[in-house]
C-alpha cells in the first residue's frame, strides 16, 4: 500500500496542484472568449506586455546572478563580512547605483548573493531599494514629474530607509534557515556550488569555459524564477483587466485613505519601478501627492507578481511576514511625512 | 525527454521573440502592440539571452537543478511557460477599445461633471457655431472665426497642452465612446497612450458635444473636427470640443501614442 502510495507520489505530488491549477486556467482563458467576464483582448495584451518586459529583465538579471556566482570571488564576501552590520545594509540598499536593475531582474541577483554569503537583511534592503534607489529610476521619476526635485528626493529616500529597515527588523525577527527557501549551504566556504557541472576556482580553467558555466548558472536561476513570474503576471493581468480604476479612485480624496488606496493599487498593477512614475504622475491633481508617493515606493518592492517571485527566494511564512513590514513602513512613513510637511496632502 | 522539452522551451520563445523584431508589411515592429518600439534593444537581448540558454543546454545536457520531485510535475511546471505563446502571437487582433476605457479612465464622479458642465454652459445644445461665437463669453473663441486654419492634432498634445488651442478649430484622430459613464449630451473622444508597455497604457481624450446628427459606433476610429473649449472643476481642467462634425477613418497605423516624445 505504502509502496503505491510512493509510486503515485512520483507521477504527482500534492505541491503539483497550484501549477495544474494554473495550467488549466490559462488552457481556459485560451478557448474561451470572455473568461470570468474579462474581455480575452484586453488580457491577452496586458499579459502578453508585462510579460515580455519582465522576460527580458528576467533574464538579463539571471545572467548577472551567474557572473555573480561565477566571477565574485566569496573572499570579498569574506571582507564585507567585517564591516558593521549596519554598514553592509546600507551598503546593498546603495547598490543599485551599481546595479541599475528593476524589480523583476534584482530576484536571481539577490538569490546569488544570498548564496555566496550576503547576510539575509543585507539581502533584503538590495532586494527592496534596487528597483528604487537606482540611476535609471531616478531619471524616470525626474522626467514624469518634471524635474521636481522634491519627489524624487522623497521616493528616494524613503525608499532606501524602508529597505533598511525591513532588512533589519526582519532579520531581527528571522533566522536565515527560516525565512530562506533556498539553500545557502549549497555555496561552501570555498565557494563551490554543488553542481556536477561546476568546478569553480580551479586555476586551469580557460575563461571560455567560465563563461559558459556563468550561462548554465543563469539558465538554471532563469528556471527557477520563470514559473513564478508567469503565474504572477498572469494574477495580475486579470485583476488589471478586471478591476475598473475608479474603485481605487473613490478613496483617494484624503491624504491618508489616498496611501491606503494607492498602496492598494500599486500591489494590484504590478508595474515595472522604471515606468510607474508617469502612471504615478497621471494622478496629479487628482490624488494627493501622498498618495501617489506611497504609490511610487511600495510598488517596486511589494506586487501580485512580486509576491509569487519571493517564492523562489523566501518561505512563505516570511513572505507573509516581509509583505506586512512593507506594508506597515511605508504607510508609517507616508504618515510621518504627512506630519512632518503639508505638501503631500495638496 | 525533459532535457528536449526545456530545450524547446527555449526555441519556442527565440522564435516568439525574433517574429517581434520583424516588420511587417506596414513597416511596423509587431513588438509595438505591446512595448514602446524604442525597446527593441530589450527583446533583442532577450533573444541573445535565450539563444545562450540554448545552446549550453544542448552542449552540456544539462538539466534545471531545481527539478519537481514528481515526473508529471515537470510537465506541469514547464508546460506553463509555454502558455503565453498563443496570447503574444495573437498580436493584431487585439487591440485596447471601449472595454479597456472603463477599467482605466480616472474620472471625477460622474454627477459632478455633469453638473460642472451644465452650469457652465446652459444653453449650449441649442446654439450652432455661429451663434456661439457671436454669444461667447470666449474672447479667444471669437478670434477662432477670423481664422479659417485648422490644427490637426493628437489626442495628447491637446490633452497635455490645450490652452493655445482654445477657440480654435481642431481635427483629431480617436476611438468614440458613449455610454452611462460619460455626462449625458456628450461623446468622449480619446486614444491610449503607452509609457513603456501597454499594461501601463492610459486614455486620455476630450469630451465632445454630441449633436446626435451622427450614429456613433463604439470602437470606430473618427476625424473629429470641432472648436476648442475649457471648462474646469475643483482646479482640475477638462477639454470640451463644440460644433463638432464626425467622419469615420480607418485606424492609426501608430495605435498608441507615447509621451516625452
Amino acid at each position: 500500500m505504502k509502496e503505491n502510495k510512493t509510486a503515485l507520489y512520483s507521477y504527482f505530488s500534492i505541491y503539483d496542484t497550484i501549477p495544474l491549477i494554473f495550467l488549466c486556467i490559462g488552457i481556459f482563458f485560451l478557448i474561451h472568449n470572455k473568461p470570468f467576464n474579462v474581455e480575452r483582448s484586453a488580457f491577452a495584451i496586458t499579459w502578453s506586455s508585462i510579460l515580455l518586459e519582465a522576460f527580458c529583465f528576467m533574464a538579463i538579471g539571471s545572467l548577472v546572478s551567474g557572473v555573480v556566482e561565477e566571477f565574485l570571488p566569496v573572499t570579498i564576501m569574506e571582507k564585507l563580512l567585517k564591516y558593521s552590520k549596519y554598514a553592509i545594509i546600507a551598503g546593498a540598499a546603495a547598490m543599485g547605483f551599481i546595479f541599475p536593475v528593476c524589480e523583476c531582474a534584482v530576484i536571481p541577483v539577490v538569490r546569488r548573493l544570498i548564496k555566496k554569503g550576503l547576510p539575509l537583511s543585507a539581502g533584503i534592503a538590495f532586494l527592496l531599494a534596487g528597483p528604487i534607489v537606482n540611476p535609471v529610476v531616478i531619471w524616470s521619476t525626474f522626467v514624469a514629474y518634471r524635474g521636481d526635485w522634491y519627489v524624487i528626493l522623497i521616493r528616494v529616500i524613503f525608499g532606501f530607509c524602508i529597505a533598511c529597515l525591513a532588512g533589519i527588523i526582519a532579520a531581527l525577527t528571522f533566522k536565515p534557515k527560516d525565512a530562506l527557501s533556498i539553500n545557502v549551504d549549497n555555496a561552501d566556504s570555498s565557494g563551490n556550488c554543488s553542481h556536477s557541472h561546476c568546478s569553480h576556482h580551479s586555476p586551469k580553467i580557460s575563461l571560455l569555459s567560465r563563461i559558459e558555466r556563468v550561462i548554465m548558472h543563469a539558465r538554471e536561476d532563469f528556471l527557477s524564477v520563470a514559473i513564478y513570474l508567469f503565474i504572477g503576471t498572469f494574477i495580475a493581468s486579470f485583476i488589471r483587466s478586471a478591476i475598473p480604476l475608479a474603485i481605487f479612485q473613490k478613496f483617494t480624496q484624503f491624504p491618508v485613505v489616498s496611501v491606503g488606496s494607492m498602496m492598494g493599487l500599486a500591489f494590484v498593477l504590478n508595474l515595472c519601478s522604471e515606468a510607474d512614475a508617469f502612471v504615478a504622475a497621471s494622478f496629479i491633481g487628482i490624488v494627493p501627492l501622498l498618495g501617489q508617493l506611497a504609490f511610487m515606493i511600495l510598488g517596486p518592492m511589494l506586487d501580485i507578481k512580486l509576491l509569487l517571485m519571493y517564492k523562489t527566494l523566501f518561505k512563505t511564512r516570511f513572505i507573509a511576514f516581509l509583505s506586512s513590514l512593507i506594508v506597515a513602513l511605508v504607510f508609517t512613513f507616508m504618515m510621518i511625512l504627512l506630519f512632518l510637511t503639508n505638501r503631500g496632502a495638496g | 525527454m525533459k532535457k528536449l522539452l526545456i530545450n524547446i522551451i527555449f526555441l519556442a520563445w527565440i522564435w516568439v521573440l525574433m517574429g517581434l523584431l520583424i516588420p511587417s508589411e506596414s513597416g511596423k515592429l509587431p513588438l509595438e502592440f505591446f512595448l514602446r518600439p524604442d525597446l527593441w534593444w530589450l527583446i533583442a537581448v532577450g533573444i541573445i539571452i535565450m539563444i545562450l540558454f540554448l545552446i549550453v543546454g544542448i552542449k552540456n545536457r544539462i538539466m534545471s537543478a531545481s527539478q519537481p520531485e514528481s515526473r508529471l510535475g515537470f510537465y506541469i511546471r514547464y508546460g506553463i511557460l509555454f502558455i503565453p505563446i498563443p496570447f503574444i502571437l495573437s498580436f493584431g487582433k487585439n487591440y485596447y477599445g471601449t472595454d479597456v476605457l472603463s477599467k482605466r479612465l480616472t474620472l471625477p464622479e460622474k454627477t459632478e461633471f455633469s453638473k460642472t458642465l451644465d452650469n457652465t454652459e446652459p444653453d449650449m445644445t441649442s446654439k450652432n457655431a455661429t451663434e456661439l461665437a457671436d454669444t461667447s463669453l470666449d474672447l479667444k473663441m471669437q478670434e477662432s472665426h477670423s481664422d479659417d486654419s485648422v490644427y490637426m492634432i493628437n489626442l495628447l498634445t491637446l490633452t497635455d497642452k490645450a490652452e493655445p488651442y482654445q477657440g480654435k478649430i481642431v481635427n483629431v484622430k480617436g476611438i468614440l465612446y458613449k455610454g452611462d459613464d460619460i455626462p449625458a449630451g456628450y461623446v468622449f473622444c480619446f486614444r491610449y497612450v503607452m509609457v513603456c508597455c501597454a499594461a501601463d497604457a492610459r486614455p486620455v481624450g476630450i469630451l465632445i458635444k454630441d449633436n446626435d446628427s451622427v450614429p456613433i459606433e463604439n470602437d470606430a476610429w473618427y476625424d473629429v473636427e470641432g472648436i476648442i473649449s475649457l471648462d474646469s472643476m475643483d482646479g482640475i481642467k477638462f477639454i470640451r470640443m463644440d460644433s463638432a462634425s464626425f467622419q469615420i477613418t480607418e485606424k492609426p497605423k501608430d495605435y498608441w501614442l507615447y509621451p516625452q516624445n
